[in-house]
C-alpha cells in the first residue's frame, strides 16, 4: 500500500514541471499557515506571551490600581523566602496532595477493575461515579458545605448514630482540610477512574486466558498482566493529578476561604489573595512563577523516575 | 446480585468449587460497589430532597424526608441569583468557548494532520506545550493582558483567551490522521484543493470528533470558576457559578437555606443533563486525549 503510493508521487514529482510542483508546495504551505493563525494567535496572546510576561511581573513592584511600577529584581523573592504566609501555604497544599492523590489513585484503580467486568447495569454505575465530574464545583461545596454542617449537618446526624459526637469539621483548623480532601476525592474520584477503566478494557484478554489456563490466581492475574500493562496509565493519572491537586482553588474559596486560622490556605488561594485582594501583581506574580517553576521540575522528575520504570510496549 | 442471578439455586450447586468461588467474589464486590454508588448519589438526592422542605424542617437538620413538597425555594432562588441572566453568561461563555476550540482546533489539526509545511514539528511541539502551563499561573499576566485590551469584564475576556488549546489541536489531529489517503487524492483529482477537501468532506466526517471536543469543553467552562471571578466585575457579566457564590456569600457563611440547595441544583442542573445525553462523547475526549 504505502510503497504504491511513494511510488506513484515519485513518478508523477520527476516528470511533472519542477517549478509546478515548487509552487504547489508554497501554496500549500501558506494554506497551512493561514489555517493555524487563528489558534496560534489564541494560544500565543494568551498562553505563552503570559507565561514570559509573569516573569517580568514578579520582578517589578506592580499595583493593580497602579501602572507604573519599577525594575526590582528579585526583591519580591527574597520576601517570598522569609513569608511564613507563603511558606504556611506551601505546606498546605503538601498536606492537600500528599494525602489526596494516594487516596484518589487507589480508589480510582480499584473502581476501575470492579467495573470492567461485564455485568447488568454496570453502565449506570459507572455513571453514577462519574456525576460528580460533570457537577459544578461551586454547587457541589455549597452541598457539602451544607452535610458538614456542625450543627443541622448530615455527617454528625448519621455519626451520632453510632455514639460519635459532632465535631465542627470545616470551623476546626485540625478537621478542615481532611474535611476538603474528603470532598475531592469524592469529586474526582470518576474522572482517573475512566481513564483507569480505558486501560482495563485495552489489555488483550487472550492475555488473561494463557495465564488462566497456567492455574493463575485471581491476585496473579492483576500483578502480573494488569497491573504491569497499566503502567503507562498510572503515570498519565499521578501526572493529570499532580498537576490538578497543586492547583486546588474553588473548594477552598468557596468552603473555607482559607480559613479557620488559614489552615486551608493554599499557594494559589495565597496567590489570589495577593493579587485580588491587597493588590500587589508583582508580589503575586512572584508566587505564580514560584509554583510555575516547582510544577515544570515536578513533571521532568515524574518523566524520570517514574517514566523509565513504565513499560510502554503492548 | 446479577452474577448470582445468572445461576439458579440448583445450577449454582452443581458448578466446580472453583468457579463457585469466583461467582460469590463477583457477588460480593458487585454489591459493595452497589452500596458505594448510592452513598456517592447520596449527596445529589438529599439536596434534592433538602430543597423541597419548608425551612423550619431544614432548621431541625437531620435525616427527615420533606412533610410536604414546597416548591417555592425554586422561585426564590430563581429570582435571588437572577438566574436568566446568569443562565444566558453562563451559555454565552460556555457554548462561544466551545465552538471556537472547534474552529481553530479544526483548522489546526487539520493542517498538522494532512499537509505538509516547513516547521510542522516544532509548531505542533509548541501547540503541545500549551498543556504544561498551567491557567492558575499565568492569571495575573493574563489580567494585565486583558486589561490592556481593554477587554476586561466583557465577553471577549471570558470566551477569546481559551478560544484554543493544545487539547483540541491534539484531539482532532488524532482524528484527521485516520483519514485515508485515497479519499484526498480522489478529491484533488476531482479538483478540489486542501481547503476545499477540509469543508466538504473533513469537517462532516469529523463530526463526532468535533462533538466530543464541544461537549469537553463546554462542560469544562461552564463550570470553570476562577477565571470569571477575576474577569469580569459587574453584576450583569455574572455566569452561574459567579451568581451562585455571590448569593451564597450574601447571605453569610455557614448559613443553609432551601433556596440555596434550590440555586446549587439549578446550577448543576444543565452539565449533568448535558452529560447524561452525551456521555459517550464526554468520555471519549477524556481516554482520547491521554491514552489513544
Amino acid at each position: 500500500m504505502t510503497d504504491n503510493r511513494h511510488a506513484g508521487r515519485s513518478r508523477l514529482g520527476a516528470s511533472g514541471k519542477s517549478s509546478y510542483v515548487k509552487r504547489s508546495k508554497r501554496n500549500t504551505a501558506i494554506t497551512a499557515y493561514l489555517l493555524l493563525l487563528p489558534a496560534f494567535a489564541i494560544l500565543f496572546t494568551f498562553q505563552f506571551l503570559p507565561a514570559f510576561e509573569v516573569f517580568r511581573l514578579s520582578m517589578t513592584d506592580r499595583l493593580l490600581l497602579r501602572p507604573e511600577s519599577n525594575f526590582i529584581m528579585f526583591e519580591n523573592f527574597v520576601r517570598l523566602w522569609n513569608d511564613s504566609r507563603f511558606w504556611n501555604s506551601v505546606w498546605n497544599t503538601f498536606y492537600f496532595v500528599g494525602v489526596s492523590v494516594p487516596i484518589q489513585t487507589g480508589l480510582a484503580l480499584v473502581f476501575a477493575l470492579a467495573l470492567a467486568r461485564v455485568f447488568r447495569g454496570v453502565e449506570i454505575l459507572r455513571t453514577i461515579f462519574f456525576l460528580p465530574v460533570v457537577a459544578s464545583l461551586v454547587s457541589v461545596s455549597i452541598v457539602w458545605d451544607w452535610i458538614y454542617h456542625p450543627r443541622i449537618g448530615l455527617l454528625n446526624e448519621v455519626l451520632s448514630w453510632f455514639g460519635i459526637e459532632a465535631q465542627r469539621w470545616l470551623l476546626d483548623p485540625v478537621l478542615a482540610m481532611p474535611s476538603i480532601i474528603f470532598l475531592v476525592i469524592w469529586s474526582g474520584v470518576g474522572y482517573y477512574m475512566v481513564i483507569f477503566l480505558a486501560g482495563v478494557l485495552d489489555v488483550p484478554s487472550e492475555y488473561y486466558e494463557a495465564a488462566r489456563i497456567d492455574g493463575a490466581t485471581r491476585w496473579h492475574l492483576f500483578r502480573h498482566i494488569t497491573w504491569p500493562m497499566l503502567g503507562p496509565v498510572t503515570y498519565l493519572v499521578l501526572i493529570l493529578q499532580m498537576i490538578n491537586s497543586f492547583q486546588v482553588f474553588t473548594t477552598v474559596y468557596v468552603m473555607t476561604g482559607g480559613g479557620p486560622v488559614r489552615s486551608t490556605e493554599v499557594v494559589v488561594f495565597y496567590l489570589y489573595q495577593r493579587a485580588f485582594d491587597s493588590l500587589e501583581f508583582g508580589y503575586a506574580s512572584a508566587i505564580s512563577v514560584a509554583l510555575f517553576l516547582f510544577l515544570i521540575t515536578l513533571t521532568i522528575i515524574q518523566q524520570q523516575v517514574l517514566g523509565r520504570r513504565v513499560n510502554y510496549d503492548r | 446480585m446479577s452474577f448470582l442471578g445468572l445461576y439458579s439455586p440448583r445450577q449454582f450447586r452443581r458448578l466446580p468449587a472453583g468457579k463457585r468461588r469466583d461467582v460469590i467474589t463477583s457477588t460480593v464486590v458487585t454489591l459493595v460497589m452497589c452500596i458505594l454508588a448510592f452513598l456517592w448519589l447520596f449527596p445529589f438526592i438529599w439536596s434534592v430532597l433538602t430543597s423541597l422542605m419548608t425551612s423550619a424542617e431544614l432548621s431541625r437538620g437531620g435525616l427527615q424526608l420533606p412533610s410536604t413538597l414546597i416548591w417555592d425555594n425554586y422561585p426564590q432562588a430563581f429570582d435571588r441569583m437572577n438566574y436568566p441572566q446568569a443562565f444566558r453568561n453562563s451559555m454565552f461563555f460556555a457554548g462561544g468557548t466551545a465552538l471556537l476550540q472547534c474552529i481553530t482546533g479544526a483548522l489546526a489539526a487539520y493542517a498538522f494532520a494532512r499537509l505538509e509545511f516547513p516547521g510542522r514539528g516544532i509548531l505542533f511541539i509548541l501547540a503541545l506545550a500549551t498543556l504544561m502551563i498551567p491557567g492558575t499561573v499565568t492569571l495575573t499576566a493574563n489580567f494585565v493582558i486583558l486589561n490592556n485590551l481593554g477587554w476586561l469584564d466583557t465577553f471577549a475576556a471570558l470566551i477569546i483567551p481559551s478560544g484554543a488549546s493544545g487539547f483540541s489541536i491534539f484531539l482532532l489531529r488524532q482524528f484527521f490522521m485516520t483519514l485515508p489517503k485515497e479519499l484526498e487524492e480522489a478529491a484533488r483529482l476531482d479538483g478540489a484543493g486542501p481547503l476545499k477537501f477540509l469543508f466538504y468532506i473533513g469537517l462532516p466526517l469529523a463530526r463526532p470528533a468535533l462533538v466530543t471536543v464541544f461537549i469537553f469543553v463546554f462542560i469544562s467552562s461552564y463550570n470553570e470558576f476562577l477565571w470569571p471571578l477575576v474577569m469580569t466585575s459587574s453584576r450583569s457579566m455574572r455566569v452561574l457559578q459567579i451568581a451562585m457564590q455571590t448569593f451564597r456569600s450574601e447571605l453569610g457563611a455557614g448559613i443553609i437555606q432551601g433556596p440555596l440547595l434550590a440555586a446549587a441544583i439549578l446550577t448543576m442542573l444543565p452539565t449533568i443533563i448535558l452529560f447524561l445525553f452525551m456521555q459517550k462523547a464526554f468520555i471519549r475526549g477524556i481516554t482520547r486525549s491521554g491514552l489513544k
